[in-house]
């Protein structure tokens, strides 16, 4: 836990005027309109919408994987339309940390294996790779799971290990898209307590996507996305 | 990312897909076994031939021939020995009326039969006894390890100091012709056996050779004719016996020899010897079709050599299309199983993308799962290829019959070792190949890539 809060810095999110369009044929989507917004460092901000609503969206252009059409993205002082590719791939190994509704997790491999892989994209060396991911597993409770692969776990455990693969590079970060969507409640509310633990224990900044109210509301800040306008509220 | 992580990713993904993997391989496999073949069969035969031509002093040798008209006399053979680089020249007399070579109960039927001066022009390769020499003029014989191994029933060895019966063919006109044997309408005759002691073996081919001076003596012809009686009879050209006419005349004594030998004291000196053969004795080079035959023309041993490699390579670059082929065919083979790749692990490169992994993270690993590929099949090419290669040449490689013996050892030295570059090109076919899923891979929209199904 120490080492991970010193590796921490402050990487605050700035989006100002961002617009996303995607082109499907002649139509024209607007995922995001006009979107400005700021999220703290170790701050937990809930985006709440319905399907469609450019929730995920948000969450890629923050995450660095998609491209605005317009505006202009700031994490940590990175300018996303100056930055190059290795630029944002070293900023999505090093400041963020995914994890997805499908986990997608590698299935023919084992889960220490896939806790490892962010380590190895990113260079670190094999002793310090080693002892990292199986902190980062034990702080999920999976280090005895190591060695399994991944498709002999329960959908709970997968996403655990994937909660683990995001937090192996010392994310400051971590960008939930949907993490229960695919779990039964008991799973998703423990899924829930452990992003929530890591964004209280050591001042990770949280972005929780979800379409369920009652997830939403366990964070103190909720972004309503509809049509891609955002409403910016304090929960409840 | 470094380099080992990337491979030992590309090994994983190999082995997640082994039938596909294992048939890419065995495209490469072929591929590159073809063509390390070829290879090991060209660069061996090359270095064997050159090794014969260097060993027998071919590679120094100039042959000279007559035309017909006019022999080469005793006079013009010192003149060519006197040319600047000559180190010695040797007559060559083709010893053709021979049919048969016995010994004991073993007949050897198909061979040549000839005798040269022993004075190193050409040299003779002993695996057994002596080469001939100098003081050799009699019927003392080399023979070939082959024809040797005929009358020993393979122990050559054994010959050596022992006496071999020659039989001459129905065209022997000889010195130990006789008159009995022969019909005087159709001037056929009967076999003559001739014995000849074997000094040596040599590692010649279906030879018998002779020394010069028994191949001149041999040479002479002796004619037949009839008459009532010999009284009276004086003719300083024939003589008389029991009412016969005999005819004798030599013609190597009387015109010359019909080919000879030089043997150049260095290859360096080869075209100052052709030059004065042109100059002084109106030779044309054989290789030089656009001059106007004269009475003698040469031919330097560089030359044969380069034309047996020539058409040597002829052959070889035939041989290593295929190989190619092959090869290129493999190299379809890794890019539609790289391709098939990049399609099934689409998902798989947009969450490396999202964890951290660079466009060029991407491209390398696709990359270097194809040259492993191309490395591998390399591989596993050379060695299926040795294990034929080395199995075949110690079954029939080296063998005692041949005059250019390939040994096993030879085989790897001068054609694996240097033919394992194969495994270099099939890596980078493999490298080639991938470059377009490996870019491909590298240019997938990490969102589009994680909502593929």
């Amino acid at each position: 836990m120490t080492e991970v809060l010193t590796q921490a810095q402050l990487a605050d999110i700035s989006l100002v005027g961002v617009s996303r369009i995607y082109e499907l044929g002649d139509e024209k989507i607007h995922a995001l309109r006009d979107l400005s917004l700021e999220i703290r460092q170790g701050e937990f901000v809930a985006i709440k919408g319905p399907s469609g609503s450019g929730k995920s969206t948000l969450a890629n252009v923050i995450g660095g994987l998609d491209t605005p059409n317009e505006g202009k993205i700031v994490v940590g002082g990175l300018d996303f339309s100056k930055a190059k590719d290795k630029e944002l791939s070293h900023y999505r190994s090093k400041t963020i940390g995914f994890v997805f509704q499908s986990f997608n997790l590698q299935s023919h491999s084992t889960v220490l294996e896939n806790v490892l892989l962010p380590l190895v994209i990113a260079g670190i060396d094999k002793t310090t790779r080693m002892a990292r991911a199986k902190e980062c597993l034990e702080l999920m409770g999976l280090l005895d799971r190591a060695d399994q692969p991944t498709n002999k776990l329960s959908g709970g455990q997968r996403q655990r290990v994937s909660i683990a693969r995001a937090l192996a590079n010392w994310p400051q970060i971590i960008i939930a898209d949907e993490p229960t969507g695919n779990l039964d409640q008991t799973n998703g509310q423990i899924v829930i307590d452990l992003l929530t633990k890591l964004n209280r224990e050591l001042n990770i900044t949280l972005i929780l996507i979800t379409h369920d109210a009652d997830v939403a509301k366990k964070a103190p800040r909720i972004l309503e996305i509809v049509d891609g306008h955002v409403t910016d509220r304090m929960s409840a | 990312m470094k380099l080992t992580d990337q491979l030992s990713i590309a090994r994983r993904n190999l082995k997640r897909q082994k039938g596909r993997t294992r048939l890419t391989l065995i495209s490469i496999v072929i591929g590159s076994f073809a063509v390390i073949c070829v290879l090991t069969i060209t660069f061996t035969a090359n270095k064997t031939i050159n090794d014969y031509f260097e060993k027998t002093g071919l590679l120094y040798s100039i042959d000279v021939s007559s035309t017909g008209s006019n022999g080469i006399n005793e006079a013009m053979v010192s003149k060519i020995a006197a040319i600047p680089g000559v180190q010695s020249v040797s007559p060559n007399i083709d010893m053709w009326f021979y049919e048969s070579v016995k010994f004991g109960d073993n007949v050897a039927n198909s061979f040549q039969s000839g005798a040269e001066a022993a004075n190193g022009t050409t040299k003779q390769i002993i695996a057994f006894g002596r080469d001939l020499t100098e003081a050799d003029t009699g019927a003392t014989v080399l023979v070939s390890k082959d024809i040797a191994n005929v009358l020993t029933d393979k122990n050559p060895e054994s010959l050596i100091n022992q006496q071999i019966t020659l039989v001459t063919n129905s065209y022997y006109n000889g010195p130990d012709q006789k008159r009995e044997n022969c019909d005087l309408q159709t001037m056929e005759c009967k076999s003559v056996e001739i014995t000849a002691t074997v000094v040596g073996v040599n590692d010649g081919d279906r030879m018998i050779l002779f020394p010069l001076q028994f191949g001149i003596d041999q040479s002479a012809v002796r004619s037949f004719g009839e008459i009532p009686t010999c009284q009276g009879f004086n003719d300083p050209n024939a003589t008389c016996e029991d009412g016969t006419i005999i005819f004798s005349n030599n013609p190597i004594k009387d015109s010359g020899f019909y080919s000879l030998r030089i043997r150049a004291e260095s290859s360096e000196v080869i075209p100052g010897i052709g030059e004065a053969l042109t100059s002084q004795f109106n030779m044309r080079n054989q290789a030089d079709l656009e001059t106007d035959a004269g009475d003698y023309y040469f031919m330097v041993g560089q030359d044969l050599l380069k034309e047996a490699l020539k058409a040597f390579r002829v052959v070889s670059l035939g041989l290593l299309a295929i190989g190619g082929i092959s090869l290129l065919v493999s190299a379809i083979g890794v890019i539609n199983t790289m391709l098939m790749a990049t399609l099934e692990r689409t998902r798989e490169i947009g969450v490396m993308r999202a964890i951290g992994a660079t466009n060029k993270d991407v491209k390398r690993i696709f990359t270097v799962e194809a040259a492993l590929l191309g490395f591998m099949g390399g591989v596993w090419g050379l060695l299926f290829a040795s294990a034929i290669i080395i199995g075949l040449g110690s079954r029939f490689g080296g063998s005692t019959d041949s005059l250019v013996s390939i040994d096993v050892p030879t085989l790897i030295t001068s054609g694996l070792i240097p033919s394992s570059i194969v495994i270099v090109l099939t890596t980078v076919i493999g490298i080639l190949s991938g470059v377009l899923p490996a870019r491909r891979a590298a240019k997938l929209d990490p969102v589009e890539s994680l909502r593929y199904e």
